[in-house]
């Protein structure tokens, strides 16, 4: 056996030594390499876990978002068009009531003219008979002062025109 | 054409301590990768660069490997820097033995004769570094084994009394334990071995041009033996650490 592996060259220092050339190097690149970089890897994977999370938390809070700004719109819709028509109704009973006032405003004032224009009537009524017996009388006195032979309507209707032309 | 020596030649001696050409480009390979790590160590990113991701691509498919095997994610990280070592090692010692620098450069030692004494030798063409790697790898599993199972139980798959034929096969798992180590280290060694002879005489016979395809297939087959080597370490290691036996 021994002649074997002489002749196979094999050699227990030799042996050991590509033994420890093993351990040394495992022993350097579990310390160097392996852990630094699977920790590396870990650390990154966790982020890159936690950015996705992030992503997703950010895409429902966005989409709760989009969901409240749609409920907030149509709620604010729903008000504005219930004040819309409760406006509209109230100015619809506003105007009712001016038309109504003015309406019995102008009635009034329609009244008072009414009343003045019949007062001014009967006004000019009692000018015109005072008027009217100043002339007859202003006529019949001028009648007596003429030659009642000469009277006639000539006569009569010149002195008219003549109080007339005095009046103007 | 240089002789082809089964044994890795001694090019000196360290206080009676022999070192051999193959010792010293696995050494070489150690520096290799260490100074490999050191350059990611210093260049670490959670951004990486080229060269951390060459790493981590690499960390990771062998990562995905163990996961099939081991069938969880915890252990294939617990056993992750044994398997990724006994393969980044095989597979560094494997490529470095094909650069064109290692075979031509000699060196007169006490012990050649006339000619010359390759400086370096591929760290597999030599039983030495294959041998080692086998016992480390079979002792390893097993203290695993032990690690995850508790000494009794794991020992109890090779030593049982409760029946002849399990005690038998236990018998025959146990002699296996010893086959493994021959049947890893001579399956490497064959392998590269073969190689370097095969480029040493396709060298010798027809220098230009044909070669190249040869030490193309040598590229091939150091990755091949470096991946077979420690996909059997962690097939093994998944087998030990599994409570179920395997018979």
């Amino acid at each position: 056996m021994k002649g074997i592996l002489d002749q196979l060259g094999v050699n227990w220092r030799l042996l050991l030594t590509q033994g420890v050339n093993f351990f040394i190097l495992l022993a350097v690149l579990t310390f160097l390499a392996y852990r630094p970089l699977i920790r590396i890897m870990e650390e990154r994977r966790k982020k890159i876990e936690l950015g996705l999370k992030a992503g997703e938390e950010g895409e429902k809070r966005l989409k709760h978002i989009e969901e409240l700004k749609a409920e907030k719109l149509a709620q604010a819709e729903r008000s504005s068009l219930s004040l819309i028509s409760r406006a509209e109704e109230k100015a619809k009973k506003e105007a009712g009531v001016i038309v109504k006032n003015s309406e019995a405003k102008a009635k009034t004032i329609l009244e008072e003219a009414v009343d003045l224009a019949q007062r001014k009537k009967m006004e000019e009524l009692e000018n015109l008979t005072a008027e009217a017996k100043n002339i007859i009388k202003s006529a019949i006195v001028k009648t007596v002062q003429l030659d009642p032979r000469l009277i006639d309507e000539a006569l009569i209707s010149r002195a008219v025109e003549t109080i007339k032309k005095e009046r103007v | 054409m240089s002789e082809i020596s089964i044994k890795a030649e001694e090019i000196f001696q360290i206080s009676g301590w022999p070192v051999t050409n193959a010792v010293l480009l696995s050494a070489l390979a150690v520096l290799v990768i260490l100074g490999a790590s050191l350059l990611l160590r210093g260049k670490l990113s959670l951004l990486p660069g080229k060269f951390q991701l060459i790493f981590e691509f690499l960390i990771e498919e062998i990562l995905k490997l163990m996961d099939a095997v081991l069938g969880s994610r915890r252990l294939s990280l617990k056993y992750l820097p044994f398997v990724a070592t006994i393969f980044l090692f095989i597979l560094t010692s494997n490529w470095l033995g094909l650069l064109p620098v290692i075979g031509p450069v000699g060196i007169k030692t006490a012990h050649s004769n006339p000619g010359l004494v390759p400086l370096f030798r591929s760290p597999a063409s030599d039983l030495n570094f294959t041998i080692a790697l086998a016992v480390i790898s079979v002792l390893s599993v097993n203290f695993l084994a032990i690690t995850a199972l508790g000494f009794k139980k794991h020992f109890s798959k090779f030593f049982t009394f409760r029946d002849p034929i399990l005690s038998f096969t236990g018998l025959l798992e146990f002699i296996s334990e010893f086959v493994k180590i021959i049947s890893f280290s001579f399956r490497l060694f064959g392998n590269v071995f073969a190689g370097e002879v095969l480029l040493v005489i396709v060298g010798f016979l027809v220098p230009y041009f044909l070669p190249l395809p040869f030490i193309f297939l040598e590229i091939f087959v150091g990755f091949i033996q470096a991946f077979i080597f420690s996909m059997l370490t962690l097939v093994f290691i998944g087998m030990a650490t599994n409570e179920e036996p395997a018979h």
